[in-house]
């Protein structure tokens, strides 16, 4: 069980918020530039695999949770609503 | 993957995805159609191994008239794609001019490509600009990369970190620049840069 905070009584570091975030952008720079090492040490084939798994598996779970929520009339309304959203950018 | 700098192309073996088979039988009804384009932003990276998915796709093409666009609509309604913002060809067509109007195949609105008029002068020196990227029997044309990485660090903010530390358009571009910094054309970036004003994000880029 949670015990109820008074917001009031959490005292909150902005500053190590701060430096976190500046940890995570230096560990995904890292990545990255780990990343295109990577690609340039190994074929294309190889590099490739591996993205290739990665955007797979997003667009299975998007089919999948589209075609759950088509199967209802309110997730087809909803279906709708996205769609709308996306087209006029809002 | 080669990167021919003489001739603007790139040679890549890459295993085909879910995305790129998207790309790639959309691309062929533009090419049978003989629409001429250029892919832009997000797709760019990732089509050139960043590792991430993206929703939609950024093509740019030069104003067409309304026979034309009533060709390429059909065309790829004919080839299990569907206009999102609407199934009338003139609405799409006056729609087209305001804002990208979006394509899925159909029943799946993910991936969508952005379908957009080219309407400014950077986007002209893309399409002018474009280079080849080549991989299996496929050929796209996408953005030159010095534009490409100049665009997207143009886009993220005033160039503090707290901007730029989980914005994606600043990683694609460290993507891009880190796999083919000894090929890229310093001078151009250069100019691109200075251009786009986005010489504060450069100075975190090449950190």
């Amino acid at each position: 069980m949670v015990k109820n905070v008074n917001p009031k009584e959490i005292k909150v570091d902005f500053g190590e918020i701060k430096n976190d975030k500046m940890r995570n952008f230096r560990d995904r720079i890292w990545f990255i530039k780990y990343w295109a090492e990577f690609m340039k040490k190994n074929s294309d084939e190889v590099w490739s695999q591996g993205q290739k798994d990665l955007i797979d598996s997003q667009f299975k779970k998007a089919d999948e949770f589209f075609e759950e929520m088509s199967k209802s009339e309110e997730g087809r309304e909803k279906l709708d609503i996205i769609k709308y959203r996306k087209i006029k950018n809002i | 993957m080669e990167y021919d700098v003489q001739k603007g192309e790139i040679y890549s073996n890459k295993i085909v995805n879910e995305l790129d088979n998207f790309v790639i039988d959309f691309i062929k009804i533009l090419d049978k159609n003989e629409i001429k384009y250029v892919i832009v932003s997000g797709y760019v990276s990732i089509v050139l191994g960043r590792t991430r998915a993206s929703e939609d796709v950024d093509l740019l093409i030069p104003k067409i008239n309304f026979d034309e666009f009533c060709k390429i609509f059909n065309s790829l309604k004919d080839n299990n794609f569907e206009c999102l913002n609407t199934y009338i060809i003139k609405e799409a067509f006056e729609e087209w001019h305001d804002y990208a109007i979006r394509f899925s195949r159909i029943g799946r609105p993910t991936p969508n490509m952005e379908f957009k008029m080219i309407t400014n002068k950077i986007q002209e020196e893309a399409f002018e600009k474009k280079i080849k990227l080549f991989f299996g029997d496929n050929l796209l044309y996408i953005s030159p990369l010095e534009l490409q990485i100049a665009y997207k660090l143009s886009i993220i903010g005033k160039g503090d970190f707290e901007e730029i530390s989980s914005d994606k358009d600043f990683e694609d571009a460290k993507h891009i620049y880190e796999y083919f910094k000894d090929k890229l054309n310093k001078e151009r970036l250069s100019y691109y840069i200075h251009l786009l004003k986005a010489e504060e994000m450069w100075k975190w880029l090449k950190m």
